[in-house]
């Protein structure tokens, strides 16, 4: 049941989803896994921030009762309604039964209040942190741009002409540099020609994440209209939360000369091809799925197809999967603001992977790895990126 | 910090209770307030408790310093009982989720109270039982259904929801704990009868007028899963044909699920979302009995063989033969009228129906259930508001289900008018229907659930005055100062 997501931009000010909260009929599916997907009752809880602070306010349905009471005067956006609000990772899944059954859109809702908050100028200071970063770096981090890709030195890339760009995302090009270099090996590796884009700044979506909704359409621009005069035919994003706010592009009036694509799509382009092969490989491994690629891309399969080319490799599903898929609990802006908060939901996650009894956990999002990298932290299960675990298998050429 | 906050705090730690506004608001409605608009009664304190040690401090506490206590479990409740309709404190048992014990010797299962029906009917289908599933979403607390003495889907087979319980652990408005049934052994054994030693107090929760107290643990029975379960459809063209085909099945004791309907009341639980259910409402037959074989192989047999022969004679149809897309709703019409397999309760689609704009739960004769529909339809017909046709917008529907119980010698009715309600109009236009309707039923005899039919002032409505007397009796005796409140429709005094 793929749904269609919060644009990016959503037009609607928090006033008119006024009637939509009140529609909200507390059936509680926004907090469970799909009970004709459950596979393990131990996990079929749903909505990190409410399962960790389990107070009604966390989940969705609080969320909005939270938004018609600011919207009726009854509540002010006191740090309280910060804190709820921000605890939210964004991860769709509320709108993913919300929208095909009740035509609810609890996360529209969550983005708005968002947006409203910024409005009162009533942020968290992480977040005005990350919107100065954003501003001054065109990186959330607060990190100077010479340390952008420093681990990629010695590739030069720009006398390539290819009609390739590797999207790298902020966080494998200041944070998780490792990616950005596995994932331009493995593509090397399978023979495709690919440009670095060494004025990509941040795709915007930590702004919009948080309501900043100026700052990230700015940047969003500003990777636009560069990459579209560059005659780039295909842009290849190692992030899947940047290609999800390219996506959104349109809908701000914004035209895209270049086709998208995840790297994990394009890795798999290149097996069918026949340009990766990997060795083989017995292992038990796990795979989860980001919400943005899942949930908000409706990329699931690829990424499964990719490891099923090694021979040896048995994939075992967690029991939230697809679009019951867990999420790890650094989106939405929760990472920056909460860290205790995205660790606890990412150690729920990874108990989940640890119950499978396998070696390995792998994923394509950088924030992902991340978090779940942290909460893997001596438990024996090693955690890869897509692109790392195929790296230890793949084939000279 | 307020000294009742930090009394409190010092119970369960000062994380879990708040007097933030941003937490209140989000306790001041539930499902039951979806009529009311933006109404809404939030409480002054919300307080989450882990074991019934602290419910136990806390009802002392609130009682000593005479606080309303309303209690949350999984905030569905179509009668406003999660709602502090008096403010005070809102006790919710969102931290009390776990399955205490599953014994597959005694086919037994013991719950807290945020136990969903869905983790539990998994849990134990795991292990080759199941449990009887009321005609609640699966998100509903196991506990809070149980006691509510909702009927489940399973009909005259498995009776009452409330009979499957074994033993119930309650604090009581004086904060002390009883437990009853084989709880009272508090064995690690397992329970395993449901009357025991001492007298028999587990209908009493169920039978309250008022609240009596919180119930922390739940024993239920368990059933072993059949060799085979089998669906059927039989469809009418009139009501009476299909009410007395309904009634020889329920009374020849065949089938476990077995369920009359009329209406859009099954296209709205089998379909996933509303445009869908307009579509199917255009072809799906106005009535209808779903019902599910269930057993050894050789039973099923004879029940299906009967059943057949039983729908043909009074001029129905069985539709699943003939028109191939109900097989796609197998799933729900196991779910619905069977109850029994948590992993198809996703196709329970609540949300595919519009909402409510107001129900009657009525308990009456099988003999009783056309007549029934037939005044509801014409009470309904005949309001002014609902006849004009600038008034519905496409978007009214009325619908029945009828469930056998207490062994087939009654019908638990269920009587429905959806639309989604954002106006008020329509929502007394619907409690006129209602009124109207319960005037005629009282004619009849029909006994109506006051707890759960919508917009109907408790206590009014054609109950025995002895019974009536002696729950309240009983209410006054366990809470003189009346500090647990069954919630915001409710005006009982104590």
């Amino acid at each position: 049941m793929t749904t269609n997501l919060p644009e990016v931009k959503e037009k609607k000010k928090l006033e008119d989803y006024y009637e939509m909260a009140l529609r909200c009929n507390k059936c509680g599916f926004c907090r469970h896994v799909q009970p004709m997907a459950m596979a393990d009752e131990r996990f079929s809880g749903q909505c990190p921030p409410g399962q960790n602070n389990k107070y009604d306010s966390y989940f969705a349905s609080g969320l909005l009762e939270i938004s018609r009471a600011v919207v009726e005067g009854n509540l002010k956006i006191t740090d309280k309604v910060l804190e709820i609000l921000h605890k939210c990772t964004t991860c769709g899944f509320c709108e993913e039964f919300c929208e095909p059954g009740s035509r609810l859109y609890p996360l529209r809702i969550i983005m708005a209040l968002r947006e409203r908050c910024i409005e009162e100028d009533k942020m968290l200071k992480p977040h005005r942190d990350m919107i100065t970063s954003l501003n001054e770096n065109m990186n959330p981090y607060g990190r100077p741009r010479t340390e952008r890709l420093s681990a990629l030195t010695e590739v030069d890339s720009s006398s390539s002409s290819s009609d390739n760009v590797l999207f790298f995302g902020c966080c494998s090009s200041y944070k998780s540099q490792e990616i950005a270099k596995d994932s331009l090996e493995i593509l090397t590796r399978g023979g495709l020609d690919v440009n670095i884009d060494k004025d990509e700044i941040c795709c915007g979506l930590p702004g919009f994440s948080i309501g900043a909704e100026k700052i990230g359409l700015e940047l969003l621009k500003k990777n636009v209209d560069r990459l579209n005069s560059s005659g780039v035919k295909r842009v290849i994003f190692v992030d899947p939360q940047c290609q999800y706010t390219f996506a959104q592009a349109k809908s701000q009036g914004i035209t895209l000369n270049f086709e998208m694509q995840h790297i994990s799509q394009t890795i798999l382009g290149l097996i069918d091809h026949g340009s990766l092969t990997f060795s083989p490989l017995e292992e038990k491994i796990t795979y989860h799925d980001p919400c943005y690629l899942g949930r908000r891309l409706g990329i699931y399969e690829e990424p499964r197809k990719v490891l099923s080319n090694i021979q040896g490799v048995t994939l075992f599903e967690m029991p939230r999967t697809r679009a019951n898929s867990f999420c790890c609990g650094a989106g939405g802006g929760v990472e920056v603001a909460y860290p205790d908060e995205t660790a606890r939901t990412s150690e729920n996650r990874f108990d989940e992977a640890a119950s499978l009894g396998v070696k390995s956990l792998v994923t394509c999002d950088p924030l992902c790895y991340g978090a779940l990298e942290k909460a893997a932290n001596g438990k024996g299960i090693e955690v890869y990126d897509l692109s790392r675990y195929l790296l230890r298998v793949v084939e000279e050429r | 910090m307020s000294s009742i906050l930090r009394s409190l705090a010092d119970i369960v730690g000062e994380r879990w209770v708040s007097d933030e506004l941003a937490i209140l608001a989000s306790y001041g409605r539930d499902i039951s307030t979806y009529l009311l608009y933006g109404q809404q009664k939030p409480p002054d304190l919300v307080i989450l408790p882990q074991t019934t040690e602290e419910i136990a401090q806390i009802v002392k506490f609130a009682k000593a310093n005479h606080i309303h206590i309303t209690i949350r479990n999984t905030g569905l409740s179509l009668s406003s009982t999660s709602v502090a309709g008096h403010g005070g404190l809102l006790i919710d048992l969102r931290r009390m989720d776990r399955v205490l014990q599953i014994n597959g010797e005694t086919h037994t299962a013991t719950v807290e109270p945020n136990v969903s029906l869905a983790v539990l009917s998994f849990a134990m289908q795991k292990r080759g039982m199941f449990i009887a599933i009321p005609g609640a979403p699966s998100t509903a607390g196991v506990l809070s259904n149980y006691v509510y003495g909702n009927t489940n889907k399973s009909g005259s087979r498995l009776d009452w929801q409330f009979s499957h319980i074994i033993g119930i652990e309650m604090v009581l408005p004086d904060g002390s704990v009883i437990r009853t049934g084989s709880s009272t052994e508090n064995s690690d054994e397992g329970s395993i009868w449901g009357f025991g030693p001492g007298p028999d107090l587990h209908y009493l929760p169920v039978h309250a007028m008022g609240t009596l107290g919180i119930v922390t643990k739940m024993t239920v029975r368990g059933h072993h899963l059949d060799d085979e379960c089998k669906i059927f459809w039989g469809s009418f063209d009139d009501i009476d044909p299909a009410c007395s085909a309904f009634r020889e099945i329920v009374r020849r004791e065949l089938c476990t699920g077995s369920c009359v309907y009329a209406g859009h009341k099954y296209t709205s639980y089998a379909t996933d979302t509303g445009e869908a259910q307009y579509r199917m409402n255009r072809v799906h037959p106005m009535y209808s009995v779903v019902l599910t074989f269930q057993g050894t192989r050789g039973r099923v047999e004879y029940e299906e063989k009967t059943v057949r022969e039983i729908v043909e004679r009074n001029e129905g149809r069985v539709i699943q033969d003939k028109f191939p897309p109900y097989q796609s709703f197998v799933g729900s019409h196991i779910a619905m009228a069977s109850s029994l397999y948590s992993d198809v309760l996703g196709a329970i689609r609540y949300w595919g129906s519009r909402g409510s704009l107001t129900t009657i739960f009525g308990i009456l004769s099988m003999d009783q259930i056309a007549e029934a529909w037939k005044i509801f339809t014409k009470a309904t017909l005949e309001e002014p508001y609902f006849s004009d046709p600038d008034n519905l917008h496409g978007d009214l529907g009325l619908g029945m289900i009828g469930y056998a119980t207490e062994g087939g010698h009654y019908d638990w009715l269920e009587l429905g008018l959806e639309g989604h309600n954002l106006n008020l109009d329509a929502s007394w236009a619907s409690v006129r229907v209602v009124t109207r309707c319960n005037k005629e039923f009282a004619k009849l005899g029909i006994a109506v659930d006051p707890r759960r039919s919508s917009k109907i002032a408790p206590g009014k409505l054609n109950l025995q005055s002895g019974y009536v007397d002696l729950m309240t009796t009983i209410k006054k005796s366990l809470d003189p100062s009346n500090i647990m409140h069954p919630g915001w429709w409710f005006t009982y005094k104590g």
